[in-house]
C-alpha cells in the first residue's frame, strides 16, 4: 500500500509539468494572445525539410514538449499546404526539394506567409555552393521572415513566430 | 560475411569500385569506355542501394541487377549528368526536361517528401490492401545535397565544419568518425583523456536520441503521459549538452581541447535521469496495455537481419551482438555491457533503448575527468581511411581518401543506408495505423542518409 502511494507522489513528480523561465512564459503569453486575435486560437503550420542536417526540424519537435508547450499555444502542424497559414522552411533548398516548395508555395492560401529558418537558409551555415543546391531561399520565394541561428534554439523559434505575427494588421 | 558499403571512386584511367566486408575490402577496376558492374544483390540484398547510387554518381551500368531505378536522382534531374565524376564541374543543372520516375509502379499510394512520421523530408511507397500493409519502402535522396562532392579537393580543417553538420541528431558521431581518420592520416595516437571525453559526448548523445525516439514512439501509439515524460527528459538532455559545451547540439565538441567537463552539472543531469528512467521502468513494467502495442509489432526474424546484414538497434533486437563498442578496448575497461533482446519488434528496440541509456549514463558517470594538457595532430599523410563508429542509430562508416593533406574522395556509410532498406520486410502484414510507430523504432536518419 505504501509502496502505491509513493509511487502516485512519484508519478505526480515525473509527470509535473515543467515551469517556464520568465522570458518563456511573456512569449508564450504574448504569442497565445496574438495566435487568438488573428488566428481564432489556431496557427497552421506546413513545415519543409528542403534539405537540412535535421538539427532544425529537432528544435521545432522540440517547441511541442511539454516545456515550450507549442500545442496549447494553438500552433498545428499540418500535411497539406492548402490548409496551412504559414509554410515554414528550412534547410539547403536543394535541387531536389526545389519543386517541392515551389509547388507548397503556389497551394498556400492568400496571404501567403513565408518563414524561413536556420543559416542554411541564407546559405550561412559552413555549406558551399554546388550542383545539388538552389540557393538563397528569399531569391526564390517571397520570406517575409526569417529566424537566424544553426539552428535556432525553440526560444528563437517561438520569438521569431511572434515577431511576424505582431507586424501582421 | 557481411556487407558494409560499395562505392566507386574515379581514377585517371579506370573507375575503382571499393566493397568493404566485415572480413575484408575488396576493389575491383572498371574500364571508363563501357562502365559496367556485377552485382552483387542477390548473395547481399542491401547492396542494391549501394549500386543504384554507384549508376546515378558516376553512370556505371550494373550487370543482373533487377532494381535498375534511379537512387539519388529525382524526377527533376538530368539524366545524363554523372555528378561524382571528375568532368562534371558546374554549380548548377540544366535540365533536360525527361522525368525519371524511382516508383515501383502506378497502384501503389506516395507518401511525402512531407509525412506525419517525422519531419525531415523523405518518401515512401504504400501498397495496401483496406488496412493492412502488402509492401512498403522508402524512396531516399529528398534533400541530396551534393555534400560528397563539395568535399573533394577541401582541406580537412575546411571540411571539418560541413562534416559536423551532416546529421543534426548524430553531429557527434560524425565528427568522432572524422577525428578518427585524421588520427589514422596524421599517424599519432589520441591522448586517453581525450579518448574519454569524446567518448562522454558520444553516449551522451546517444542518450538523447534514444530518448527523443522513445518520446515518440510513445506518441505513436497515443500514450500520452509517455511522451511528455521522454521529451521533458530530452529538453533537459539539450540543456545541459549547450551548458556543457555551449550548442544544443554540440556541433564543435570533439576537438583536442583537453578542458576538464562541467563536475556538478553533468553529475546532476546523469543522476537526474537514472532516478527518473527507474522509477518509469517501474510504472511501465505491469502497464500491459502500453506493451500490447509494441509487442509483434515491426516483426523482423534474425534471418533477415542476417541477410540484410542490418545494424545497431535492429540487429540487436534479434540478439546479434552487433556493435562497435564491443570490441573497442576503451569501452571495455569502461564495463560496457551490450544489450540484446530476441524478438525482434517494437517492444525489443523500445526496451534495448532503454538499457542502452542505463549503459551510457553508467559509462558517462566514470568517465568524468579534470586533466588538462594541449594535444595537436600535426600534419596528415597521403592515404584511404576507414573508420567505424557505433552511434546512436548503429554502426556509422567513413572512408576518406587524402592526397596533399586535401580530400580526393570522401564516402560515408549511415547505419540508415541499411536499415531503411528493412523497412519493407518490418511492415509487411502490418496494420496502416502501426506505420508511425514502426518508422519510429527503427533509427532512420534522412539527413545523413541523404547526403
Amino acid at each position: 500500500m505504501y509502496e502505491l502511494f509513493q509511487n502516485k507522489i512519484n508519478q505526480k513528480k515525473s509527470m509535473a509539468k515543467p515551469k517556464a523561465d520568465g522570458e518563456l512564459s511573456r512569449l508564450q503569453r504574448l504569442l497565445k494572445g496574438e495566435i487568438k486575435r488573428k488566428f481564432s486560437s489556431r496557427l497552421k503550420l506546413y513545415i519543409i525539410d528542403a534539405g537540412s542536417c535535421g538539427a532544425c526540424e529537432l528544435e521545432l519537435q522540440a517547441l511541442f514538449n511539454p516545456l515550450y508547450d507549442a500545442k496549447s499555444l494553438g500552433l498545428e502542424v499540418v500535411y497539406d499546404a492548402r490548409e496551412a497559414e504559414v509554410l515554414l522552411l528550412t534547410g539547403l533548398l536543394t535541387e531536389n526539394m526545389y519543386p517541392i516548395c515551389r509547388d507548397a508555395y503556389e497551394q498556400l492560401r492568400e496571404p501567403k506567409h513565408v518563414i524561413t529558418i536556420g543559416d542554411c537558409m541564407m546559405f550561412h551555415a559552413p555549406f558551399k555552393d554546388n550542383f545539388a543546391i538552389k540557393g538563397q531561399a528569399n531569391i526564390h520565394f517571397l520570406a517575409e521572415r526569417h529566424i537566424v541561428g544553426c539552428p535556432p534554439d525553440p526560444k528563437a523559434l517561438l520569438r521569431g513566430i511572434l515577431k511576424h505575427l505582431e507586424q501582421l494588421p | 560475411m557481411r556487407l558494409i558499403a560499395r562505392f566507386a571512386k574515379e581514377q585517371k584511367e579506370y573507375f575503382e569500385i571499393i566493397t568493404i566486408y566485415d572480413k575484408r575490402v575488396v576493389k575491383e577496376r572498371i574500364n571508363k569506355v563501357t562502365p559496367a558492374l556485377l552485382s552483387i544483390a542477390k548473395e547481399y540484398p542491401t547492396a542494391v542501394w549501394f549500386e543504384r547510387k554507384i549508376t546515378d554518381d558516376f553512370g556505371i551500368e550494373i550487370l543482373y541487377s533487377n532494381d535498375k531505378r534511379p537512387l539519388l536522382k529525382h524526377e527533376h534531374f538530368p539524366k545524363s549528368v554523372y555528378p561524382m565524376r571528375k568532368s562534371f564541374s558546374k554549380l548548377s543543372l540544366e535540365h533536360d526536361g525527361e522525368k525519371l520516375d524511382n516508383s515501383i509502379g502506378n497502384h501503389g499510394v506516395i507518401l511525402g517528401p512531407t509525412v506525419p512520421y517525422h519531419l525531415e523530408s523523405a518518401q515512401y511507397q504504400l501498397f495496401n490492401r483496406e488496412r493492412d500493409i502488402l509492401h512498403f519502402e522508402v524512396m531516399p535522396f529528398y534533400k541530396y545535397r551534393g555534400i560528397e562532392k563539395m568535399l573533394e579537393g577541401m582541406s580537412l580543417e575546411e571540411a571539418k565544419p560541413i562534416v559536423s553538420r551532416i546529421s543534426g541528431a548524430s553531429t557527434i558521431a560524425y565528427q568522432l568518425a572524422y577525428l578518427d581518420i585524421q588520427v589514422q592520416a596524421s599517424k599519432k595516437r589520441l591522448p586517453f583523456s581525450l579518448q574519454i571525453k569524446h567518448m562522454f559526448f558520444l553516449e551522451f548523445e546517444r542518450t538523447i536520441n534514444h530518448l527523443s525516439d522513445l518520446g515518440l514512439m510513445c506518441q505513436f501509439i497515443d500514450f500520452k503521459e509517455g511522451f511528455s515524460f521522454f521529451m521533458k527528459l530530452l529538453e533537459e538532455g539539450r540543456e545541459t549538452m549547450s551548458e556543457l559545451t555551449g550548442d544544443r547540439f554540440a556541433f564543435n565538441v570533439i576537438d583536442m581541447d583537453r578542458s576538464a567537463i562541467d563536475l556538478k552539472k553533468a553529475y546532476g543531469f546523469i543522476r537526474h535521469l537514472e532516478k527518473e528512467l527507474l522509477w518509469f521502468e517501474k510504472w511501465i513494467k505491469t502497464k500491459y496495455s502500453f506493451w500490447k502495442k509494441l509487442i509483434q509489432q515491426g516483426v523482423i526474424s534474425r534471418e533477415e537481419v542476417l541477410e540484410l546484414g542490418l545494424v545497431g538497434l535492429v540487429a540487436r533486437s534479434v540478439n546479434l551482438d552487433l556493435d562497435r563498442r564491443t570490441d573497442d578496448k576503451l569501452y571495455r575497461e569502461y564495463s560496457f555491457v551490450l544489450a540484446q533482446e530476441g524478438i525482434g519488434d517494437a517492444s525489443a528496440r523500445f526496451k534495448i533503448r532503454l538499457t542502452e541509456i542505463h549503459t551510457s549514463l553508467r559509462m558517462m558517470r566514470r568517465v568524468l575527468d579534470n586533466r588538462v594538457l594541449p594535444f595537436f595532430l600535426g600534419s596528415f599523410n597521403d592515404g584511404e581511411y576507414y573508420s567505424y563508429i557505433e552511434s546512436s542509430g548503429g554502426e556509422l562508416m567513413m572512408y576518406m581518401e587524402i592526397i596533399d593533406e586535401k580530400i580526393e574522395r570522401f564516402f560515408v556509410r549511415d547505419p540508415s543506408f541499411l536499415n531503411a532498406q528493412a523497412l519493407s520486410r518490418c511492415v509487411k502484414g502490418n496494420e496502416i495505423d502501426t506505420l508511425g510507430l514502426i518508422i519510429k523504432s527503427i533509427p532512420l536518419n534522412f539527413s545523413a542518409n541523404d547526403l
